[in-house]
């Protein structure tokens, strides 16, 4: 009788497991690799994708238009597919990209999430990356890009430059500048949705720009790096740029830092990856035993946001031209900087709201502290020790 | 001449099939917090979930210690000790399939039926009982080491260990929720319920309760399952800020383990979540297979129709839900507090004389 039972409720599994779990075909999905929002008339959104299209040609029918509300294909490489549409959110964008092709649109392999300057300096950043987030269950680890230009532009004129895969090719990009420190940390959906709606900490993305390659002007005597995107003194096959962060506060992007000041945050914010630092034309390699600690204290009323680091580093290449007072002189008066340009910013992309939220034993008395204010008003103390070996 | 088995041997042989038993009531009650911690701790204290769930520690400790006095046969009413044991495992086992539905529809299988969702877990589940009494849990004594470490390491594994921000502010949404949430919790001890049924291998065993192993031997094993419901509670805390864990909407959401700061999604998330799963569907399935074991002890005509009622009943009812909105289990599910603590009264009393 057991055996009986087992063997019915075998066969029945049989018959529910054989292709009845909404499985899907690879083909029978638009896997979007790069996706851009830009601001459109009267209060609407255009979203452009870069999906696969999993041929070897360009797309037949280019330029071709849907009517209504303006859905969009355009093919531009080889194997990918440029598609766009103007709605009233960006759900609706992706519902209407869904139903104007033959093919689900699926997020789970986006590598790059781009937004136009003039979107990221309003409240809806937050909104739209929350629907591509949660309700198109958009890849977590998505890396979100502020651009001044057209972001549907951006994506476009974006290919391959290495290799053939623009996944890959955007994956290594993106680790590339990171271990250089020249794009922050932390700019991947989850981390930038998760700062916005957080009240400890806000949330710092990549900022990039498209260089017509029309401008010479090389800034003598600073760091090549100590700029923004868009007009580098550089040629190349790619236009597209990026060096530096798009700050913001809450949900709302509020300026701007260049290459160098992104580097100085993740050293202050204990997530730098490099491991030499040039300075003055000389190369020293960091060691792992340097520190940085950050502390949050109370003189009175007051609160001061306070940074030690400690840098212990040794000459590999070049001749030494600094003392290391000198050298640390430098270093904190950048840290200095920077901190106060956040600061003026009511940008806390460093996260002293996460050592202040310690002080208060539940959720309504720290909604009720006015972090930012005390953020705003809070005197800043850097120090830095630099021991070059 | 008659085969005995010498006694020693016996008595090893009985401590083992109670050490089975002592396991899987250990890896319910771990399970059983975790779905619970993260149903209604959450939503009501939001990251201090994981500080509620304490609670359930000494409360599944003491229904534990209270379960191996009625095995030895202290308590009055033994009857309606049964029934109730009986009633709750059914209840429990309905709570976890729908832990289990919600989770693997909206995190694994976003695009399936939820009702097909369902039918597979119940039918995994109703393959497990009818394998017999002692096949479920023969197969929970085996993964007792690989379950556990497979979720702590894999969980730890996903965390950023960066900054401990997400465990603040402590309290959460205050203490008066904290305290509502911890009431709540104390359903979570219903598993071990499980200890009160001897092992089935051993019904009809005389030298059984002589050789009944002490109240520790269950209490500190499901004190140690109810600590790792309590852990994985800590790393969704830690996983996200409280304004993160506020803006997840649905169970099963809340119930994947997802570092905000290092995201990354793949083989090592998805076999996370899939032990989560089995976590719950062991419980299910040891519940019903409780449940029938208790009603047997109330009716004995029953037999093997014991098993059969439940799992029809269960079955009935998982479509209701399945109907209606598996929300539902969650929000009821509290109420299993009521049993454990009428049970905790019904098992006053003296022990009975041999």
């Amino acid at each position: 009788m057991k055996r009986l039972l087992c063997a019915a409720l075998l066969l029945s599994l049989l018959g529910l497991l054989s292709g009845c779990g909404g499985g899907q075909e690879i083909e029978g999905r638009l896997f979007v690799i790069a996706m851009a929002v830009d601001p459109a008339q009267d209060g609407n959104l255009t979203m452009t994708v870069k999906a696969l299209s999993g041929t070897q040609g360009t797309a037949a029918s280019q330029g071709e238009e849907a009517s209504g509300d303006g859905g969009s294909m355009e093919s531009t490489e080889p194997g990918y597919v440029t598609l766009s549409a103007t709605a009233g959110s960006a759900l609706k964008a992706l519902d209407l990209l869904s139903a104007t092709t033959p093919r689900s649109v699926d997020l789970s392999q986006l590598r790059e999430i781009v937004i136009n300057r003039t979107l990221a300096e309003t409240d809806a950043t937050l909104t739209i990356l929350r629907e591509i987030h949660a309700l198109y269950e958009a890849n977590g680890a998505a890396v979100v890009v502020v651009t001044p230009d057209d972001a549907g532009d951006f994506i476009r004129r974006q290919y391959a430059l290495f290799g053939v895969r623009l996944s890959q090719y955007l994956e290594v990009l993106f680790e590339h500048f990171a271990e250089l420190g020249t794009i922050p940390s932390g700019a991947m959906l989850s981390t930038v949705i998760g700062a916005m709606e957080s009240g400890t900490i806000d949330a710092a993305a990549v900022y990039a720009a498209g260089n017509a390659f029309d401008a010479t002007l090389v800034m003598d005597g600073e760091s090549p790096t100590d700029r923004l995107p868009g007009h580098l003194p550089r040629t190349s096959p790619a236009m597209n740029e990026y060096l530096g962060s798009a700050i913001f506060s809450g949900p709302r992007m509020v300026g701007t830092l260049t290459g160098d000041e992104t580097a100085m945050l993740r050293l202050i914010s204990g997530r730098a990856l490099i491991t030499t630092l040039t300075i003055d034309e000389a190369l020293y390699q960091v060691s792992t035993r340097s520190s940085i600690r950050r502390n949050l204290t109370y003189e009175g009323e007051q609160a001061v946001l306070g940074v030690q680091i400690h840098i212990r580093m040794s000459l590999v290449g070049g001749t030494q031209r600094s003392t290391e007072a000198e050298l640390a002189q430098r270093l904190e008066q950048s840290a200095q900087a920077l901190m106060l340009r956040l600061q003026a910013a009511s940008c806390d992309a460093v996260g002293y709201g996460q050592l202040a939220v310690r002080q208060y034993p539940d959720i309504p008395s720290w909604e009720q502290s006015n972090w930012e204010q005390t953020y705003r008003q809070a005197q800043v103390r850097v120090t830095v020790d630099v021991d070059i070996q | 001449m008659p085969n005995m088995i010498p006694e020693t041997v016996l008595f090893a042989r009985i401590r083992a099939a109670y050490r089975v038993r002592a396991v899987s009531a250990a890896v319910c009650v771990g399970a059983s917090v975790f779905a619970l911690g993260a149903g209604v701790g959450i939503p009501l204290c939001l990251n201090a979930a994981y500080l509620a769930a304490l609670a359930a520690l000494p409360a599944a400790g003491l229904t534990a210690l209270l379960a191996r006095r009625v095995l030895v046969g202290a308590g009055r009413f033994a009857r309606a000790r049964h029934a109730l044991i009986g009633l709750t495992l059914l209840a429990l086992a309905l709570f976890a399939f729908a832990a289990t539905v919600s989770l693997v529809h909206q995190t694994l299988l976003p695009l399936a039926r939820i009702s097909f969702v369902a039918q597979v877990s119940f039918l995994f589940a109703g393959l497990c009982c009818a394998t017999g009494a002692q096949g479920a849990p023969r197969m929970t004594f085996a993964l007792r080491g690989v379950l556990p470490v497979g979720l702590a390491a894999l969980s730890l594994s996903t965390l950023s260990f960066e900054t401990a921000a997400g465990l603040f502010p402590l309290l959460g949404t205050g203490a008066r929720n904290l305290g509502l949430s911890a009431l709540c919790m104390i359903a979570a001890a219903a598993p071990a319920l499980l200890i009160a049924l001897p092992p089935p291998e051993l019904k009809d065993v005389p030298q059984r309760e002589r050789a009944t192993p002490g109240a520790w031997f269950f209490v500190w094993r499901v004190m140690l399952g109810a600590a790792l419901g309590v852990g994985l509670l800590m790393v969704l805390s830690l996983c996200s800020t409280y304004e993160g864990l506020a803006a997840q909407q649905t169970w099963g959401r809340r119930m994947l383990i997802f570092c905000q700061r290092e995201p990354h999604e793949g083989l090592g998330e998805t076999i996370l979540t899939l032990l989560q799963a089995l976590s719950l569907l062991l419980c299910a399935i040891h519940g019903l297979l409780g449940a029938a074991q208790a009603w047997q002890a109330v009716w004995p005509r029953l037999g093997r129709g014991a098993l059969g009622g439940c799992l029809l009943v269960c079955a009935l009812l998982l479509t209701a839900l399945v109907v209606a909105g598996v929300g539902i289990a969650r929000r009821v599910a509290p109420l299993l507090g009521v049993p454990v603590l009428l049970f905790g009264v019904l098992c006053l009393g003296r022990r009975k004389k041999p």
